[in-house]
């Protein structure tokens, strides 16, 4: 009597489950489809102009000085050492339940810090500072017990351009004071709805030279095809390169910003489609198990309960 | 050397356009800018107006309102902030637009809200000037 009971409630349970992430699935697929189209919209504009930016900074980097291109020169601390300083901005989103998503992100970052301070042994003194955007994020930085700059959060499912001009004039300013020598992004770039990839890029100083460092080797073949890319040494500018610059780089730094947030959101949106279905489709899976055990039980019970019957009808 | 140009037009919002054509012609800080194949590369900042375009006997108009450009061996880019059709263009709508951004800029309190539904109404102008042009010169031609 009590196992079918508590068969029977374990079943009630696994339906509630099964609605109730059908339900999140459905939301996030609604809200997975406007975080698509806009983060695939935006692309052609943001990649082309990279391509372009990377391309024509090669050519004139002799000529042109601007802020955004070039490496601060290291503080000295109170050693008289080169310390060097990097900014990392990560980008998480605000809640879980978006299956492997976030672990991926953080995994992917140790192990990308990791693999950068062995790269450069040379540097002894390489500090790096947090910027986070997403609750998960800043929650990761605060517990691996690393320096937080700024954070930001709830910038919903829809951001807006105007959302992120804190995000860009924190970058901007700490960049412009000569506190970091490099800025990094680390967010996790959508390619499918199934699937995510973890994406580093140097966001500053600007330049052609390591730009990616991306782990997937798919990444790698992607990024070839701009290298292929070639430009003409000669190129003219109008009105002055300077004067372009100007416009053009804080313009291509906020814009591949809002960029990185688009094709964030839309990551999460699909990593939380993809793990409510799943979560549905196991909940599903159990109710259906839990049901065919209980009706063995109660089958059994009855067929007990006649052989009862029977066997006392005849000894009378 | 191809004497073809290949161009692209892309928005902030989508592209737009990627094909041959045999002449471009855009709206650049310094004035308009012809450019026709063979062209030497160049880059340049371009200014609210009309992009035409012209490939065998058919032209293009399109409203853009500032951007880029990026000619490198016949490939032109144009990176537009935002770039509409002349064919397009719905001069209900736009009108509709320009009087909403006329409404929204009586209202002085907010000086970002000022400049936006300025910004929305330069743009509305602007169309409104394209697609008034293009239905003429199609009568013309």
């Amino acid at each position: 009597m009590s196992s079918t009971k508590i068969i029977k409630r374990r079943i009630k349970s696994a339906t509630n489950i099964s609605q109730i992430t059908k339900a999140m699935e459905m939301v996030a697929a609604s809200k997975m489809r406007f975080a698509q189209e806009s983060a695939l919209s935006s692309r052609p504009y943001t990649e082309k102009m990279r391509q372009i930016l990377t391309g024509i900074i090669e050519i004139v980097k002799d000529d042109v000085s601007h802020f955004l291109l070039a490496t601060p020169s290291p503080t000295l601390n109170s050693k008289e050492e080169a310390q060097e300083k990097y900014l990392v901005v990560v980008l998480s989103s605000d809640k879980g339940l978006c299956g492997g998503l976030n672990s991926n992100l953080y995994r992917g970052l140790e192990l990308w810090q990791r693999s950068f301070t062995q790269k450069k042994t040379n540097l002894k003194n390489i500090k790096m500072d947090f910027v986070t955007v997403g609750k998960k994020a800043k929650e990761h930085v605060l517990k691996t017990q690393r320096f937080l700059l700024a954070e930001f959060s709830n910038y919903g499912d829809k951001p807006r351009y105007s959302d992120i001009i804190p995000l860009y004039n924190i970058i901007l300013e700490s960049f412009k004071t000569g506190q970091y020598q490099k800025i990094f992004i680390v967010f996790m770039e959508f390619v499918s709805t199934i699937a995510q990839r973890l994406t580093v890029r140097q966001l500053l100083p600007i330049e052609k030279a390591d730009i990616d460092t991306s782990f997937d080797e798919i990444m790698k073949g992607e990024e070839s095809k701009y290298v292929k890319f070639e430009f003409h040494k000669d190129y003219i500018f109008e009105p002055g390169a300077e004067t372009i610059f100007d416009q053009l780089l804080p313009k291509y730094l906020g814009l591949y910003l809002y960029h990185v947030v688009l094709e964030s959101t839309a990551s999460e949106h699909s990593a939380r489609m993809v793990a409510m279905k799943n979560a549905h489709d196991n909940a599903t899976e159990i109710v259906k198990d839990l049901s065919l055990e209980y009706n063995q039980l109660r089958q059994q019970k009855i067929t007990s309960e006649l052989l009862d019957a029977f066997s006392a009808r005849m000894v009378m | 050397m191809s004497n073809k140009l290949s161009l692209d037009v892309i928005s902030q919002e989508q592209q737009l356009l990627s094909q041959e054509v045999d002449m471009v012609l855009v709206p650049s800080m310094t004035g308009q800018i012809g450019i026709l194949p063979g062209h030497i590369s160049l880059f340049a900042s371009l200014e609210a107006g009309e992009l035409i375009l012209t490939s065998g006997t058919r032209n293009e108009v399109f409203a853009i309102t500032g951007g880029f450009l990026d000619v490198n061996q016949n490939q032109v880019t144009v990176l537009a902030d935002s770039a509409i059709r002349a064919e397009d263009i719905d001069i209900n709508k736009v009108e509709e637009a320009k009087k909403r951004a006329q409404e929204a800029m009586k209202d002085k309190s907010s000086e970002k809200d000022f400049k936006l539904a300025e910004a929305d109404l330069r743009k509305a102008i602007l169309e409104l000037k394209v697609a008034k042009r293009r239905r003429h010169s199609t009568l013309a031609f």
